[in-house]
């Protein structure tokens, strides 16, 4: 039986049958030039080991384990996020730098009471008010709280809706609701609590909790500014 | 996940310096390879670096091979080639090891994979089966190529005797 260079290679890596991996040992012991064979494929591997081993010696980049840190930069031209997501850090780069801070600083990352609420609930007067004449990207103060509509949108039932942050001193929410038939519904709110250092700067973590929900309630791309603005006129009209 | 992420992350660069064979391209392919594995997390079932090591080589596949970076690595494989040992290891094992990259540039990309998965990953062939989409005697084959290709380019670079 002659013994093929593929079978050499197979054998290097014990992935022949029993039967065929014991006939070539048994020519490795006579067989001189089949040794030497073996011997020059199994060196292609160590040397190409060896040779990509080098990238070990230079440190890991900083920028990949800073994504292993935090949340993916979404600045980032290589991913290609979904369009209302891409749409949302526009519409968040709209607002001003100093209302942009406010809306993402002192996210925390342990959550308590989490869950999402799947079963519409109506909002309290007052937020209402806001989401009915407030744009998005800024932060209005009320009650004892800070709210930030983050954007707007139109629901798959043809309802306009926004999604929204409430922040006191122990807790932000991020909060999904829709106007159906004159009032705000909620359609989703999901509770983080702060953290104690204001000032810590983290990334957009708390807007993207409600991705998922976002993507299953839009049925196009969010609202411009102006097209938002239209529709909060009209609902002031109500 | 990104707790194992990071334990996966030097096989994953690994392997991908071994596709791209330059280390700035390996960087940049492994950190679009984690941007995508953040996006796109494997579903339930499979393995995170069977996931892992399957988005690195399709991205390499998509981006890296459509701009041509190997070709450019294997033309001039002197700007490719960089040195981060620490110089105790000798001059002409440096020289032997560069020219295994220039090597690899002459394979076919679906020799370099296989035999980056298996001798550089230490792999088997079933688990580069699976990340390959492609039969286990398939891996077989184009492996032994890859390894007879390598024989042939080495010896006449005079750095395998």
């Amino acid at each position: 039986m002659k013994i093929t260079d593929e079978m050499l290679s197979a054998f290097l890596d014990a992935a022949l049958p029993e039967q065929q991996m014991e006939l070539i040992r048994q020519q490795l012991v006579n067989n001189e030039q089949l040794t030497e064979r073996l011997a020059e494929i199994a060196m292609v591997d160590s040397m190409v080991e060896q040779h990509y081993q080098q990238i070990d010696h230079k440190p890991m980049p900083a920028s990949v384990l800073q994504l292993l840190e935090t949340e993916p930069a979404t600045g980032s031209d290589v991913v290609a996020f979904p369009w209302w997501r891409r749409a949302q850090q526009q519409l968040q780069q709209h607002a001003a730098a100093v209302a942009c801070i406010a809306v993402f600083a002192g996210y925390g990352a342990a959550q308590i009471g989490g869950q999402q609420q799947s079963s519409p609930t109506t909002v309290g007067h007052t937020v209402a008010q806001l989401l009915n004449s407030a744009a998005s990207g800024k932060t209005y103060n009320v009650d004892e709280q800070q709210l930030t509509p983050r954007l707007s949108f139109i629901s798959q039932d043809g309802d306009f809706c926004r999604q929204y942050s409430l922040q006191d001193k122990a807790l932000n929410t991020e909060n999904i609701a829709c106007r159906q038939q004159g009032e705000w519904a909620l359609q989703a709110s999901l509770a983080t609590a702060r953290q104690a250092d204001a000032g810590n700067y983290q990334t957009a973590s708390g807007p993207q909790a409600l991705d998922s929900i976002l993507d299953e309630l839009m049925a196009s791309p969010p609202l411009s500014l102006a097209a938002e603005q239209d529709y909060l006129t009209k609902n002031n009209a109500y | 996940m990104k707790a194992e992420l990071k334990l996966l992350l030097p096989a994953l660069r690994r392997f991908a310096y071994s596709l791209t064979g330059s280390m700035a391209d390996a960087d940049d392919l492994l950190q679009n390879t984690v941007l995508r594995l953040l996006d796109s997390p494997p579903a339930a079932g499979i393995p995170l670096p069977q996931w892992a090591f399957k988005i690195c080589r399709n991205l390499w596949i998509d981006d890296y091979r459509a701009q041509k970076v190997r070709q450019q690595a294997a033309t001039k494989p002197e700007l490719q080639q960089e040195n981060f040992t620490d110089g105790e290891q000798d001059m002409l094992n440096d020289i032997q090891l560069a020219e295994v990259n220039t090597a690899m540039n002459t394979l076919p990309d679906e020799q370099r994979e296989v035999l980056s998965l298996v001798a550089v990953q230490g792999l088997s062939y079933a688990e580069a089966a699976t990340i390959l989409a492609i039969p286990a005697g398939t891996i077989m084959s184009r492996l032994a190529r890859a390894r007879i290709a390598m024989v042939s380019a080495l010896q006449q670079k005079g750095s395998l005797a």
